[in-house]
């Protein structure tokens, strides 16, 4: 392995791998902050660029704006509480919030160390450790991909806030919405209303946009009317100076633990194909949570929160690349156009890459790990920029993101009906927001609710209806006895709660 | 404002157990089509939406029981405080508000048919900008303008998207 790392070395340190990364960097900053953009058309956009590059070089770039997109995602989570990407979701139940209360800078920042550190982490093991991770990776099969998608629905409760009930409802409509679209098995057709729009289903950005922009742009609008906002702009620059928003080291070693544990958590669902950063932001969060000396704070802003969604979700960038390297399965839509660069150098993905191109595979390793510490630099160049929004009259900033979400919803598919989606779901999104249903149980519902039908339906299919499969395949048995514990767990303590109290 | 919260629960839980029973009695039977050959409940394309449907009426029914409970056991005091009360003119007021905003979102995505992207935001920032207060006017008209314009180049000319022009501005408008 080290003859293989010297070797990858030689083929990284040039100078045009180092100006090619640092360009993705910034592409996927500027992408991944506006919510509206996708990471993926960034990916699409760029591919064209890379024909002529050698294979690092274009791999390298690539990956830049991948990593730095998904970090990106929490720039416009925290700074306008819209995710700018869906796995930036999970940080806006905390980093907003400490937006409000003029602590931007404290939650961008603590949003990037943890987003550094998990990657980085998680490269490292992806570097050490592919081709025995890649063997796991081939147990997966159904029924274990069912059971997990089980376990991380249980999150619905622990993101529900202060009424579950509420929190289980808003899930169940996301449950529901997320069945709209083709039968995944049979090919019917299901609450379409002969709309052809709609055989696809409910696109996530315009749903993600509609849940979160349109409902924020309506209550700062109303706040712009009904109050003055020169006392919030003078709140706000006066925290922005403060001491209290800098990350103390206290602070910090207070959420490490955290951050490793999103690392782990991160690597492990980034090896599942299609399951995606999503829920390993929210997984992550939920057993921060669980774990806090301080979980009353969570839902309020918490550091230790935007830690947890932020290391959770940037963990999944670089196992997430194994099944795409080692077996050509590419896990989302991301690493399909990372295969079709790869294929495009004349890399044709599986054990024969490893034989006959490793110098190059571990080339792209070694730039992966640096690709962090460009991240790390440029999102606090960023980041002094960025919280400048903050600054910006309401009326301003919040129609200009609903104009970038207009054209970021229509030009995800090059279709007006995903921008009629997002008025709807923004109008859908207002209600809960006024009968106090938490936007975040529907997410994560709507996100993973194909994923669990389908999961259920192959397993069965594959078992010929025989429920006990999901109870002899042992990874699928373990994450079903964890699914059991955290609810039986989670009631008990809500009982012990209330008897106390 | 508990007892309008509580108020707040009734509502949106009789609703969601409403749709719950209209999804379930007459949309499902309605829009989909379970395959004859399928004989397992678990794997007909009705199964998943039965069960989530049936979960949200079930929850829409905890939480009406709920507050109907906590409404006749009368956790709130009788008399009601003259803050309750001053701040449902100003609910209402926002209320008002939102779906005004609503309103101008739609009718801004309906003139893209006529006049197309680019120019329907140029109207919509003018005009929220202006209507919430905004007073500079080149402020106003720098980034009316710009804004659009830039995501117009950003589009059509990097990506290759082909944005809505609108019938006056398209071939056919002119024809």
């Amino acid at each position: 392995m080290i003859e293989n790392i010297l070797t990858g070395w030689q083929l990284f340190f040039q100078w045009q791998v180092f100006l090619f990364m640092i360009m993705g960097v910034f592409i996927g900053l500027i992408i991944g902050a506006l919510p509206g953009f996708t990471v993926v058309m960034a990916i699409t956009l760029a591919l064209p660029f890379t024909f002529y590059l050698p294979p690092v070089v274009s791999i390298g770039f690539l990956l830049g704006i991948y990593k730095a997109g998904v970090y990106g995602g929490s720039i416009s989570a925290i700074l306008l509480g819209t995710p700018g990407t869906p796995a930036a979701s999970a940080t806006i139940i905390d980093g907003y919030p400490m937006s409000k209360k003029g602590l931007a800078k404290k939650a961008l920042d603590m949003a990037l160390y943890s987003s550094v550190i998990a990657d980085a982490l998680s490269d490292i093991v992806t570097m050490i450790a592919t081709v025995q991770i890649a063997y796991l990776a081939v147990k997966i099969g159904p029924v274990e991909y069912f059971a997990i998608i089980l376990f991380s629905l249980t999150i619905i409760a622990s993101v529900s806030g202060k009424s579950v009930v509420k929190g289980l409802i808003s899930g169940a409509l996301g449950l529901l919405l997320a069945t709209v679209g083709m039968d995944a098995i049979y090919g019917i057709q299901r609450f379409t209303f002969g709309n052809i729009n709609l055989s696809g289903g409910l696109n996530i950005i315009p749903v993600l946009i509609g849940l979160f922009a349109v409902p924020e742009m309506i209550t700062q609008l109303q706040e712009r009317k009904l109050h003055s906002q020169k006392a919030t702009i003078m709140k706000v620059k006066k925290m922005y100076d403060s001491q209290l928003n800098k990350i103390t080291w206290r602070e910090f070693k207070g959420t490490i633990k955290t951050i490793l544990r999103g690392f782990i958590i991160g690597s492990f669902i980034g090896i599942i194909p299609g399951v995606g950063a999503a829920p390993a932001a929210f997984i992550n969060y939920n057993r921060a949570k669980k774990t806090s000396k301080h979980p009353e704070e969570f839902g309020e802003g918490s550091l230790e929160g935007v830690a947890a969604s932020e290391s959770g979700n940037n963990g999944v960038c670089g196992p997430t690349l194994i099944p795409l390297l080692t077996l050509g399965i590419p896990g989302d839509k991301t690493t399909a156009v990372l295969l079709g660069a790869l294929m495009i150098q004349g890399l044709t993905p599986g054990p024969i890459l490893f034989q006959k191109h490793i110098n190059i595979i571990y080339g792209i390793f070694i730039a992966m790990l640096f690709i962090n510490i460009i991240v790390f630099f440029a999102g606090k160049l960023f980041i002094s920029r960025a919280t400048l929004v903050s600054r910006v009259p309401k009326e301003i900033l919040f129609s200009i993101v609903f104009v970038l979400c207009m054209f970021g919803s229509y030009a995800f598919n090059n279709n007006m009906f995903d921008v009629w989606v997002m008025i709807a779901i923004g109008a859908l999104g207002y209600m809960m927001m006024r009968f106090e249903l938490p936007q975040a149980p529907f997410v994560i519902a709507f996100i993973l609710s194909t994923m669990f039908e389908k999961g259920l339906r192959r397993s069965l299919i594959m078992s010929k209806g025989d429920f006990s499969v999901f109870f002899t395949h042992p990874i699928s048995l373990i994450f079903i006895v964890l699914t059991i514990a955290t609810i039986f767990f989670g009631v008990w303590g809500r009982k012990k709660k209330i008897i106390t109290t | 404002m508990e007892q309008k919260r509580n108020l707040g629960n009734m509502i949106i839980s009789s609703f969601m157990l409403l749709i719950s029973i209209i999804i379930f009695f007459i949309i499902i039977p309605t829009q989909i089509q379970n395959p004859p050959q399928v004989k397992s409940i678990f794997l007909k394309p009705t199964f998943a939406p039965r069960v989530f449907t049936i979960l949200l009426g079930v929850l829409g029914l905890i939480l009406l029981l709920k507050a109907i409970l906590k409404r006749k056991v009368g956790l709130f005091k009788e008399e009601e405080t003259e803050e309750a009360y001053g701040d449902e003119k100003y609910t209402f007021e926002k209320e008002k508000l939102a779906i005004f905003v609503l309103f101008i979102c739609v009718i801004t995505v309906i003139l893209i048919n006529y006049i197309g992207i680019v120019v329907s935001s140029i109207f919509f920032l003018v005009f929220i900008m202006m209507y919430f207060g905004q007073k500079r006017w080149l402020l106003i008209i720098l980034v009316s303008v710009l804004v659009p314009i830039i995501l117009f180049f950003f589009f059509h000319e990097l990506a290759n998207v082909m944005l809505p022009m609108g019938r006056l501005f398209s071939l056919e408008g002119l024809i």
